[in-house]
Order: structure tokens, then C-alpha cells, then sequence
């Protein structure tokens, strides 16, 4: 089954194809919104600047939890018709992040999930999460017949997922631009990470070779919009030459 | 006149020497326990005279090395350390006290290190680093309490940038720990008075000057009278260069990067029918290569080496007699001190030939000639002390002991890059060090350091030895080994020892089958396991590295001199290809005096552009470039890029600027506002907040790879946090200040901007001008520079969106 382009919303920059018959909207945060109802959210890595701290590994400020928390509670915001969140795994740094939360980011984080019903998918860096914080977790779950998981496997469901932090890079007037983006696959959508201390991989990278099946393509996420960027258009993260 | 002790009597005798008056003066110096500052040319004994006072207190036994060493020398350099132990052994070999030398680099081992803290040796001799590391222990209260002496070698190598805050704060704990004098030595120093006060800000030091060496034999090398338009390689001259090195005992041919030295290495051998040995030396090439090299020197058996700046400062190679400046010297101190590289006699003069690869690089030679003449130095850029650095020294001076905040304020004053530091700023960058710093703090559980009954101490012993292992302000790039590989049993695998070093990112964009220049062979590429880049000899085109780094900015007084000469071409007696280019722009444009900027418009196929010859080198071109930028965008002349030089700017657009007036254009004002809101979401500020996150501890260890990509992360996204949540965070700060002076060189934008206020000439053209020659051939060489990265991308956007519909 192929996918159709539904057009942008001029409003919020946001895009709109159609995967396997649903409506999947890419906010320009990085967040998808499933059949208008559903936000799938991943690798927010919450606690990550804390964690390193904590590990000894500098002294990362901790704002990036707050940060990503208030792009949610916006995002959440946004889309008036929603009617639950799904965290794709990664949502927490490490499974004791959640319990390490700063006041203003715990006052948020209580506060959207008293709004809407939360649902963590969990991924390999928090593998089990307490059950005051994450009510609802899974390692995989079935929606309106679409798979959403961390990682992407091999299924006979169209999978939703994360954990691979797409970027993609073009190069527009001799210029480079390497950002965040969905990548789109016949089989797979994988979103980017949310988490505000995440790097990415190219999705030129050998990593997205067994899901680039099918027509592909890559949604960049610019400030202002999200952006659909052909196979074509892709570069490898080649760095210029001086 | 004080008397020698009999032993350096005999050491000076033996010799058939006579104490030099500098020497005599140093004694003084150390005899009344004043600071000093001794400027003598190279092979003036410049170096006996900064250890006499030591050795003669030494020998006359008032003073001993049971808890510490008597005597500090600091050397920019590690290879330097060993060549000054050697060096010193035979004025030490008559005392009847043996005289221990010590010498501690990054290569000592850990069994020589724990020995010298156990039976201190009366001389260390150790780089600035070391000194650092060795002050954050604990031990280091007692062991250089007794110090008399500390020497510091090429001090006005060591005293800008970083490297010297770190010194300063060092030299500064040792002032408090003891009561040691300060002799600081130099070669090259234009203002002796400014280099002391950076030595000891505040107690007063002997200004010692020593003889003047003989004017150097300076030739500019310029065959048939021709010099490029543009460029940057001495292909022109490669005949002339191997007929010098042919005429020679050794010649040291410099470059100023490690990718021209490749160049020209490789030019040289295609020519070299004789077979001349030439050799290469930078700081790319393994260190077995260099050593190799370095040996066959000692041992006469190369007649040349192409080197860059490493082979600037340090070991006395002896029989060079002759140094060749291949490209822009940049700056007159540096070619001083490479010129310095030949000939040690002082009677003599050094002889040196300079190969300018372009025109305006003759002009730049000819200045540096006619400085050299004066013996005259740049300035130097001091400057007021980095906060990153600051904020490191505090975490060693609390590895070492507890303090006080009046404590830590009184030592920080007395390093002089810091003596008028604004006391808030010690106090943010103590909180950074203590937890960070930030307003939403986290957990007790990091801090780094508790404050206990008003002193502040470490938490723990592991944050000491995570400070140990981060210690300096040099910051690397990830490096691979360039190793040649053999195909055995299905696999590439290294065949033998590394030939050099390539960048990380440079070996990342490497394509199997791509062959490239290293070590003056031309190799392909073949395989890259983690930290190896595994390749085979290969023939044919080849791309060249590209280096970073070794890049100098033209200096201030080197700018002046060039555009003295171009103003009054007559009074230089040019008489060749430049000066017939001087003379045409003289009837086609215009050639403005020393104190005018010049300024052209005109067509050129379907654009218009706009060149500007400020000559305040490539970093404040550039940053004009961006501001000019956005002014001529604000009135309609659209410009489409831009592109700048050593000398000067181009713009070009899709509209006319003829009419635009200049002095408005280049007001003073356009260094407002705006630039500030610019640059805190500029690139370069969150390159600078990279390098100022890992200085300062931020940051450790390399987070920015890994297999997870849960992990990896770059230090620009904690900027981008940052400045949302806390942007006047010190780091921010400090991040920002060195985003405008180092990056955008912004302090002398200004100045020039100020300089050519009502001095602009314009010269609104019908076609292209001579002097606009060299930097018209540089456009579309160069990237593009646009600020508005995002209105590219939406314009992207639009434009595919139109063809897919």
C-alpha cells in the first residue's frame, strides 16, 4: 500500500499524508498525530543532562526535561481534538530519571497526564518505568491496526516507531542543511527523537537499509514547516571539503 | 658587578667566554630577588643568562631541594624539555653539589613522576599543563614552597589565548605558595614593558635587553619579475627553490598550513631531478615520521625540510643556514622567529628568502621585509582572561586545597589576564564549578564542590580524577591513523606503523578508491576500521587533506605597512609585475592613501558587485561580509553572497549598489543591536560554546558518538537549551565573548570601522579593476555565506513544491 500526500496546514507549518489509509500529521516539533486523535511522541530522553551529570560525565544543565515537557504541553495544546499521547520508547534517559524530575517538569508532566490518558511504550534505555508516572506501558501495541513499537522490526503491520533518530541532509545553494525528519518507508514510519540533548543518524545510514522498502522519503523538520525531502534529495553526512 | 662562583667561572673560561652584559644583569636581577624579563636575540646566550641566578645561588649553598625544587622551567613545547636538559648539563658538570635535572611532559612515566614528588630534583622542567596538573595536588602546597626561580621560555608564544590565562593562573598560585622570582625570556617582544606587566601585574620587573643581533640577508623571491594574480602555492618558484636548497648546507622551507606543506613537498619531488633530500615535518605526520625526520637532520643527511609553525620555536638545529618563507609571513614576530631558525651566530647575519605566492602577498613580504630592517615585532594580543579557563584553574585549585571565596579572589587578581576582573564573574564561575550553576538546579548528589564552614572543598575523589584526566586548553579533533594495509585472508588489515594523522571528519568523507597526500605520498583509500584509515600507495590525482587550523590573521602592523605601500607604490622601487598592477589600477580606479579604504562597484556578467580592501584579514572580512549583507539587503540591492580574503571583500548582487552611499553603509553603527541578537544564534557562537563547554568542564569526555543514538549528541543542542532557559549562564557569556574576538575578530572590525570613518573612496566602475583581480578569483571558491539559513530552506521548499505541482 503506498501513501498519499494530503497537503500542509498553512496555520502551524504541520504536514499531512495518508499511510495505509490513516491520516498521519508531522507537527514541525517532531510529533506525529495519528488519525487526528492520537500524539505519538518519541525518544524525549527526559533526565538525560541530569543523568550525564550524575554519571560524572560533566555538568549538563537539567533544563532539557523542562524543555522537551514544555514542547509537549504546547504540542498537546495544539491539537484540541486529541484524545491520548503514546511515548514510542526513550521517554526517560534512565529508568530512574522519572523519579529524578525537576519540581516545574514534574508539575507538568502530572499535569498533562491528569489531561489526557498516557500510554509508554518502553525502549532500551528505560526498560521498566514505575507505575506512578507511567500507568500504562507496553513494549508493543496495536492501533487502529498500525504497530507502534520503540525499534522497528520486521511485521505484517505498518509499524510506527522511533529509537533510530532520523536526520536528513540536503544541500540547497551550496549550502548544507542537516535536521531532524520523519522517515517514511512503505512499512515503516519512524519519527525523530524529541528529546532536546538527542543527536541523529542520517537516514542515508546503513542503519535505515532494511526498512528503505518501497517509495521513501524523508519529512525535514525546518522552524517554520515540515518539508517532504525526495530520496533524491539526500545527501550522506559527507562533510565539505576545504 | 657581583662575582661568579669559581665553577661557572671555569665553565665560562674553559670556553674562552666572557659574561655577557645581559648575563651580568640577570645575576643582578636574582641577587636583589626582582623579576625579569630578559629580550635577547637567538645565540645570544639568552638562555644561560635566565639560569645564572639559580646555579650561582645553587653552588654558593644557601639553598637545597629536600622538599621541592629549587627552580621552575616552562616550556611551551614538550620536545623543547628534553633538548634544555641536555643543554644544561655542562655548565652543571664542575659543581661539587650535583645539580638534579627533572623533566616532566605528558610522555613521562607514571614510575619517573611519583619519584620526582618523592626526591624532588633541584631543576623541573615541564610545559604549562603539567605545572597545572601538579598544582591540584595536594602535595604541591610543600613541594614548590621553596621554589626561587621559575624560567618561562618563549614567553610571548605562551602568553596569548588560553594557553597563557592557564599559565597566569598557575604562575599566580606559585606566587602564593612561595616567594619565587619570575624570569621570563624572549626573542621577539615589541613592547617589553606590556610583555612584563603579563608576567607579574603587580610588583615591578627588570627590563634586560641583550645585544642586538646583526640585520638578516632578507631576498624576495620573484622569477622574471612575475608573481600570480592569485593563489596560494609557490608552483612558480619551484625551480629557484630547489636551485637555493642545491646551493645549501640545509634549508627549513616554511609554509603556514599543513595542506601547503604537503603541496609544495609534493611540487618539490616532481622536480627534483638531482634528488635532493627533502624531507617534510607537521604536526599531522606520525610521530615515529617526525622523529625520523628530526634525526636526519641531527645527522646532516637532509639538505631541506618543508615544515609549518612546528618546527617554529625549539631545538637548535644547528647548521641551517638559510630559512625560506613560502607564502604570506603574516606577521613580522613570526618570520623573526623563523628567520631566527638559521644561522646562531649573532655576528653573522641570517639570510632568508621569502616566495609571496600572490601579489598582494608580495606587498605583504615587502613589509615584512622592510620590519624585519627595524627589527621591528607585532603587538601583542593580550587580552582580558577567559572564563572558561577560570573556571578549570578553580576546580585544580580546590583539587588541591579547600579555600575561601576571599582566598580564590585574592590569587585570581594577582594573574595579571585577571587583575581587573569584575569579582561576580570569579563568584559565577565558582558556581559553575560548584553545581553548575544553573537556576534550575538538580540534585546535591553532583555537585562538584560543598562549601564547609566558608571554604570550599571536593566532593569526591573521583571528580579529581576526572579533572586530571581534562586538564589543559587544547582542545583535539578526533584524529585516525593513516596506516598502510595489506588484502590477507578476505580482510584489509595494517601492514605496518602509521604514516600520519588525518581528521576524523576528513576520513569520514573519504570514498573507497579516493586517494589523498600524506607524508609526500599519494595514497588511496581502502578501509576505515574505528580508529585506523587503511590505504595502499596509489599514483594519479589526488586530493589533498584539508588540515584545519594554521591559519594566521594577518597582523595589525603588517596591514598598515601594506597599505602604505600601495598609496605610494613609487617610494618601494617595485619595477616588476606588481608594479605595473599598481600602476593600472592607479589610471583604472584608484589607489587610496594609508589612511583611506577603498570601495568598488561594477558589473560583471548578469551581477553587481561590491569590493572592499579593509586589510584586516580573512576573520573581520567576513564578519563585515555579514553585515554588509543584511544592509544592502534592507536596500533592495539583494545580494546573493559573498566572499573575503586576507586584504579584502567581495559582495555580489542582483542589483546595482553604484549609488549606495558608502559612508553609510560602512557606519559604525552596524556593530548594534542586531549583531548581538545575530550572533547568539549564530553558528559560531555555539562552536565557540563547544570548545568553552569542554574547557570549562561542561562537558567531558566525547558524548557526541556512540553506537545508541540515545547517546549521541552534540554540545551545540545544550546551547540551544541553554539560551532559552538561562542565557546569561557565565558559560553563555563567555561563549559569546569568544565568538566576537576570536572568531569574528569583532574588537578589530571595530576599530577599523572607526579608523575609515569619512576616509572612504568609492569608485563606481564601468568593468572590473586590477586590484579586484585576486579576489574576483576567489569567488565561487569559497562558500556562501547567508544568515538566514531558514528562509533558504522555506524558498527550497516552495520551489519543489512548485515543480511537484
Amino acid at each position: 500500500m503506498g501513501y498519499g500526500l494530503m497537503g500542509t496546514n498553512v496555520m502551524n507549518g504541520s504536514a499531512c499524508i495518508l499511510w495505509h489509509g490513516h491520516k498521519v500529521q508531522f507537527d514541525t516539533s517532531g510529533g506525529l498525530i495519528l488519525n487526528d486523535e492520537t500524539l505519538l511522541i518519541a525518544d524525549l530522553h527526559l533526565g538525560k543532562g541530569d543523568s550525564l551529570s550524575r554519571e560524572g560525565k560533566g555538568l549538563y544543565p537539567v533544563f532539557d526535561s523542562l524543555d522537551g515537557l514544555q514542547l509537549l504541553e504546547n504540542l498537546v495544546a495544539s491539537y484540541p481534538a486529541l484524545k491520548r499521547v503514546i511515548f514510542l520508547g526513550d521517554s526517560f534517559h534512565r529508568p530512574g530519571s522519572a523519579m529524578n524530575l525537576d519540581e516545574e517538569s514534574s508539575r507538568i508532566l502530572y499535569h498533562l497526564n491528569s489531561k489526557l490518558p498516557m500510554t509508554f511504550v518502553l525502549g532500551n534505555h528505560d526498560p521498566f518505568l514505575p507505575a506512578d508516572i507511567a500507568a500504562r506501558q507496553t513494549r508493543r501495541m496495536l492501533l487502529d491496526n498500525i504497530l507502534l513499537g520503540h525499534e522497528p522490526i520486521e511485521s505484517s503491520w505498518p509499524m510506527i516507531c522511533g529509537h533510530l533518530h532520523p536526520v536528513v541532509k540536503i544541500r540547497v545553494k551550496g549550502r548544507s542543511f542537516r535536521r531532524r525528519s520523519f522517515f517514511v518507508s512503505e512499512q515503516h514510519l519512524i519519527c525523530p527523537a524529541m528529546g532536546r540533548f538527542s543527536g541523529g543518524i542520517n537516514v542515508t545510514d546503513n542503519v535505515f537499509k532494511p526498512f528503505r522498502r518501497g517509495k521513501i522519503s524523508a519529512w525535514l523538520l525546518s522552524e517554520k514547516s515540515v518539508v517532504k525531502v525526495p530520496h533524491d534529495k539526500w545527501i550522506e553526512d559527507r562533510p565539505r571539503r576545504l | 658587578m657581583s662575582f661568579l662562583d669559581p665553577s661557572l667561572e671555569k665553565f665560562f673560561a674553559d670556553r674562552g667566554w666572557e659574561l655577557r652584559t645581559h648575563q651580568q644583569q640577570s645575576l643582578n636581577a636574582g641577587q636583589d630577588r626582582r623579576h625579569a624579563l630578559i629580550t635577547a636575540p637567538t645565540g645570544s646566550g639568552k638562555t644561560l643568562a635566565g639560569f645564572l641566578p639559580i646555579l650561582h645561588q645553587w653552588v654558593s649553598g644557601h639553598i637545597n631541594c629536600d622538599t621541592g625544587p629549587v627552580a621552575l622551567y616552562i616550556t611551551p613545547l614538550k620536545v623543547l624539555a628534553a633538548d634544555m636538559a641536555r643543554n644544561l648539563e655542562a655548565p652543571c658538570a664542575g659543581f661539587s653539589r650535583p645539580f638534579v635535572i627533572g623533566v616532566r611532559t605528558g610522555d613521562t612515566s607514571s614510575h619517573e613522576r611519583a619519584k620526582q614528588w618523592a626526591s624532588p630534583p633541584a631543576l623541573l622542567i615541564l610545559t604549562p599543563e603539567q605545572l597545572a596538573l601538579m598544582l591540584s595536588h595536594p602535595r604541591s602546597i610543600r613541594y614548590f614552597s621553596g621554589v626561587q626561580d621559575v624560567i618561562i621560555d618563549e614567553i610571548h608564544a605562551l602568553a596569548p589565548g588560553k594557553r597563557g590565562d592557564l599559565l597566569a593562573l598557575c604562575l599566580a598560585r606559585l606566587r602564593c605558595l612561595g616567594s619565587p622570582r619570575l624570569v621570563g625570556l624572549s626573542a621577539t617582544v615589541d613592547d617589553p614593558i606590556e610583555m612584563s606587566s603579563w608576567m607579574v601585574a603587580d610588583e615591578e620587573v627588570v627590563l634586560i635587553e641583550g645585544p642586538t643581533a646583526a640585520l638578516p640577508d632578507v631576498h624576495i623571491v620573484q622569477p622574471d619579475g612575475y608573481i600570480p594574480w592569485a593563489g596560494h602555492g609557490a608552483g612558480h618558484a619551484v625551480e629557484e627553490l630547489l636551485e637555493l636548497i642545491k646551493n645549501h648546507e640545509l634549508t627549513l622551507l616554511f609554509v603556514n598550513t599543513r595542506n601547503h606543506a604537503e603541496h609544495l613537498f609534493a611540487q618539490l619531488w616532481l622536480k627534483n631531478e638531482q634528488n635532493l633530500a627533502i624531507g617534510l615535518h607537521h604536526g599531522s605526520l606520525s610521530r615515529t615520521q617526525r622523529t625520523k625526520v628530526e634525526q636526519a637532520i641531527n645527522q646532516g643527511r637532509l639538505q631541506a625540510v618543508v615544515a609549518t609553525s612546528t618546527l617554529d620555536l625549539g631545538v637548535d638545529w644547528g647548521d641551517v643556514d638559510l630559512v625560506v618563507q613560502v607564502g604570506a609571513p603574516k606577521g613580522s614576530g613570526r618570520l623573526i622567529q623563523r628567520i631566527g631558525r638559521a644561522n646562531h651566530r649573532l655576528e653573522e647575519p641570517s639570510r632568508a628568502f621569502l616566495v609571496p605566492s600572490n601579489r598582494f602577498e608580495y606587498l605583504e613580504c615587502l613589509g615584512a621585509k622592510a620590519a624585519l630592517m627595524e627589527q621591528k615585532s607585532d603587538p601583542l594580543d593580550l587580552h582580558e582572561g577567559h572564563w572558561d579557563v577560570l573556571c578549570q584553574h578553580i576546580m585544580g585549585r580546590a583539587c588541591a586545597e579547600p579555600f575561601s571565596k576571599d582566598e580564590l579572589l585574592r590569587e585570581v587578581k594577582k594573574a595579571a589576564p585577571y587583575q581587573s576582573i569584575d569579582e561576580h564573574i570569579v563568584m559565577e564561575c565558582l558556581g559553575f564549578v560548584c553545581d553548575g550553576g544553573y537556576a534550575l538546579r538538580g540534585y546535591e548528589q553532583y555537585d562538584r564542590l560543598k562549601e564547609v564552614d566558608g571554604k570550599f572543598m571536593v566532593t569526591s575523589a573521583e571528580h579529581r580524577r576526572r579533572y586530571r584526566a581534562q586538564v589543559g586548553t587544547i582542545i583535539d579533533t578526533p584524529m585516525v591513523r593513516v596506516t598502510p594495509a595489506k588484502f590477507v585472508a578476505q580482510k584489509w588489515r595494517p601492514a605496518s606503523e602509521a604514516v600520519g594523522e588525518v581528521e576524523e571528519w576528513f576520513a569520514a568523507s573519504l570514498r573507497v578508491g579516493d586517494s589523498f597526500i600524506i607524508s609526500g605520498r599519494t595514497w588511496a583509500f581502502m578501509h576505515l576500521d574505528t580508529d585506523k584509515l587503511l590505504v595502499v600507495p596509489a599514483s594519479g590525482q589526488a586530493v589533498i587533506p584539508s588540515f584545519q587550523g594554521g591559519k594566521f590573521p594577518l597582523t595589525t602592523h603588517l596591514a598598515q605597512r601594506v597599505r602604505e605601500m600601495i598609496a605610494e607604490p613609487e617610494r618601494f622601487h617595485l619595477d616588476n609585475a606588481v608594479s605595473a598592477w599598481l600602476d593600472m589600477q592607479r589610471q583604472r580606479s584608484a589607489l587610496p592613501q594609508a589612511d583611506q579604504m577603498l570601495v568598488e562597484t561594477f558589473p560583471r556578467g548578469d551581477r553587481f558587485y561590491l569590493v572592499a580592501y579593509p586589510f584586516e584579514g580573512r576573520l573581520a572580512h567576513q564578519s563585515l561580509g555579514m553585515l554588509l549583507t543584511r544592509r544592502l539587503d534592507r536596500l533592495g540591492c539583494i545580494p546573493l553572497g559573498f566572499c573575503a580574503n586576507e586584504y579584502g571583500l567581495a559582495i555580489w548582487m542582483a542589483k546595482d549598489a553604484g549609488g549606495v552611499v558608502m559612508h553609510d553603509l560602512f557606519a559604525e553603527d552596524m556593530l548594534g543591536d542586531d549583531l548581538e541578537a545575530w550572533l547568539r544564534d549564530s553558528a559560531v557562537a555555539k562552536r565557540s560554546f563547544g570548545y568553552v563547554a569542554r574547557i570549562a568542564g561542561l562537558i567531558g569526555g566525547s558524548t557526541a558518538r556512540g553506537r545508541d543514538p540515545g547517546n549521541r549528541f552534540s554540545p551545540e543542542l545544550v546551547y540551544d537549551v541553554l539560551l532559552r532557559h538561562q542565557p546569561d549562564h557565565v558559560l553563555m557569556r563567555a561563549s559569546l565573548r569568544d565568538a566576537a574576538d576570536e572568531v569574528l575578530n569583532l574588537a578589530r572590525l571595530q576599530t577599523a570601522l572607526k579608523r575609515i570613518q569619512g576616509q572612504i573612496v568609492h569608485k563606481n566602475l564601468q568593468k572590473i579593476s586590477p586590484l579586484s583581480v585576486p579576489i574576483m578569483l576567489e569567488v565561487g571558491r569559497e562558500p556562501v555565506f547567508s544568515e538566514s539559513q531558514d528562509e533558504l530552506l522555506e524558498q527550497w521548499a516552495t520551489d519543489l513544491w512548485a515543480q511537484m505541482s
